[in-house]
């Protein structure tokens, strides 16, 4: 019920936004009388304090967006999917008595076994970073694509499951074409 | 007394501003979460970007009205059924899933319903 608060709030403003303006836009202009409702004009000083917070409020977006852009420097992660895997890949994250994720040329490696899920002690991390996907046949790696019409990599998730075992942090991708992955999500 | 009045009545007369501008940042921020979704694969809807250009000329109304407030609600009313062209067939998809008994979070046929979609967790093949 939570998460249909923003689409009912955003019908049931756009609704009175579209009733209000419908208003306003056939009133006649001719003869008629302002009120708090359908105002003419707004005072100088009310027009002053809106640039004002406007400036203020884009400042700070700004500011933000951009202390956000320079505190999510994180390490790149390279995945190694077994040739031919096709289907959900889980990484567990603070997994204890697990080995952490080897790093090779400031990257972390995270080799999938074949059953398309792999246990870390590392703690999972939080940004923007540049991640690469391989599969992999023995000592043989090849690329595989996560953008564009020839994507193989969707669905990418973070999340948390409290379990037996305690709270578990989780990431999750989906290997394959998009016909597969839309398949899925039927 | 004196002040209190004076101030209420300038939020009274900046009432076709408040509303442009909260309905405008609320749309646009409700369609932008389903855009997001695009990251996770979820097809986009073309008229979501209609919407999301509505809720801009939503915005620019809101700072038009503080100077022609009928300008501003002509350039609203545009903005508004613009908007409705991707609300308008979303309410009518979740009205029908909800007779239907369905869940408002499906999505089905690359159609978009108003929230997240729920995935589900299953493995198409092994690699042998």
């Amino acid at each position: 019920m939570a998460a249909m608060i923003l689409p009912y709030t955003a019908i049931a403003l756009l609704a009175l936004a579209t009733v209000y303006s419908a208003i306003v836009s056939f009133r006649e202009r001719e003869g008629r009388t302002a009120s708090w409702i359908f105002p003419d004009t707004t005072s100088r000083f009310a027009r002053k304090i809106v640039a004002v917070l406007t400036v203020a409020l884009f400042v700070g977006l700004v500011g933000w967006i951009a202390s956000s852009a320079r505190s999510s420097t994180l390490r790149s992660s390279r995945f190694l999917i077994p040739e031919g895997y096709t289907g959900w890949i889980r990484i567990e994250f603070e997994v204890q008595g697990t080995p952490p994720l080897p790093i090779e040329n400031g990257q972390y490696i995270l080799k999938i076994p074949t059953d398309g899920r792999l246990q870390t002690s590392c703690p999972e991390q939080y940004g923007w970073a540049d991640d690469h996907y391989y599969y992999y046949s023995g000592q043989s790696v090849r690329p595989i694509s996560d953008s564009g019409p020839s994507a193989l990599i969707w669905g990418k998730i973070n999340g948390e499951a409290s379990g037996a075992s305690g709270n578990r942090k989780y990431e999750e991708f989906f290997v394959g074409t998009n016909e597969q992955f839309k398949e899925l999500s039927k | 007394m004196r002040s209190t009045r004076w101030s209420g009545a300038i939020i009274f007369h900046m009432l076709p501003f408040f509303l442009y501008f909260v309905s405008g940042l609320v749309t646009g921020f409700h369609v932008y979460t389903l855009l997001a979704l695009a990251v996770y694969g979820v097809p986009i809807n073309p008229l979501e970007f209609v919407s999301l250009l509505g809720s801009l000329c939503l915005l620019i109304a809101a700072y038009v009205s503080l100077f022609k407030p009928h300008a501003a609600a002509k350039l609203a009313l545009i903005a508004a059924l613009a908007m409705w062209s991707f609300y308008g067939p979303a309410i009518a998809k979740a009205v029908r899933s909800r007779l239907g008994h369905h869940s408002l979070a499906s999505i089905s046929s690359g159609e978009r319903s108003l929230s997240a979609p729920i995935r589900p967790y299953k493995v198409l093949s092994w690699p042998r």
